[in-house]
């Protein structure tokens, strides 16, 4: 079981309340689809993705932005209880989906780029980049946990 | 993933402009390493203080900061310039080669911080194909 420090549990609880997942959730699947553009196979569907200004502008790609960041409240509601909670979630994209893990980890590091810039050096300061990026790699290993 | 005559004109612009604070961009990456990835630790244990505001670890940030604006201006040879860098790093130091990765990530996350507004996803994805062209060129000895 993960053990979180009180530090941590209010740090990252913090930084999820100042986060609109609306907007940070959009950039960092942006970033994700042009800083690494090997992503791009699993949104065949979403239209034009032929250049970063189409990735930035396009609809599908921030709405699951949105969804994507969405889903981390549920990580920050059960800090003491990750891996049961996304479960079912890390079956549906291994067997459904058949996202390669690898993607969780970068787009972990997508989302705390956007969040770095967002919030700059005084609230993302070290101690709240490591419970954070702690916080994602947990959540990153509980949807690559039911691969097989 | 080499890097095209693009990337490199993008890494020059924006290394340009941000290089004034070259010395806080190194020095803060290498604190947030410390502090985020504590297994770094390991191979500062000579040092008396490994808090953000030591003197080892600004002086260290300095020289790392130094390294880059060097392998900026020899892009093109990345593995020529940083040859004797990379003999020490593999002989003396023997730094595991993972740790670049590692300093790379925090040094993105700094520059983020610093210049929310110039660090666009085509900076991002040229800076994150120079770090890694920087830590194969610091690999190159290693066996």
């Amino acid at each position: 079981m993960v053990e979180w420090t009180d530090a941590e549990r209010s740090a990252i609880i913090n930084l999820w309340g100042k986060i609109d997942v609306g907007e940070i959730g959009p950039q960092a699947l942006s970033r994700l689809l042009i800083v690494y553009p090997w992503g791009q196979r699993y949104f065949q569907a979403f239209g034009d993705l032929s250049t970063n200004a189409a990735i930035m502008g396009n609809p599908k790609v921030a709405q699951h932005g949105r969804t994507v960041m969405g889903g981390l409240e549920n990580a920050v509601k059960n800090l003491d209880n990750i891996k049961q909670t996304y479960a079912n979630l890390s079956v549906m994209h291994s067997e459904k989906l058949h996202v390669d893990p690898d993607n969780f980890r970068v787009l972990a590091e997508c989302i705390s780029l956007c969040v770095a810039a967002k919030f700059g050096p005084s609230v993302f300061t070290a101690e709240v980049q490591e419970a954070w990026q702690k916080f994602l790699c947990v959540v990153v290993s509980a949807l690559g946990r039911q691969y097989h | 993933m080499s890097l095209s005559a693009k990337d490199k004109e993008i890494v020059k612009a924006f290394w340009a402009k941000v290089s004034g604070r070259a010395d806080n961009i190194g020095g803060d990456a290498v604190a947030r390493m410390l502090t985020v990835y504590p297994q770094t630790k390991t191979y500062f244990s000579h040092w008396k203080d490994l808090s953000p505001s030591s003197a080892p670890v600004r002086k260290h940030g300095g020289m790392v900061a130094a390294t880059i604006t060097d392998a900026v201006n020899k892009i093109d040879d990345l593995a020529g310039s940083l040859l004797t860098l990379s003999e020490l790093h593999a002989f003396t130091l023997r730094v595991d080669p993972a740790n670049f990765k590692i300093l790379a990530q925090n040094i993105l996350v700094v520059l983020a911080t610093m210049f929310p507004v110039d660090f666009t996803p085509e900076v991002h994805m040229a800076l994150d194909k120079f770090l890694a062209a920087l830590a194969r060129a610091l690999s190159v000895k290693y066996r």
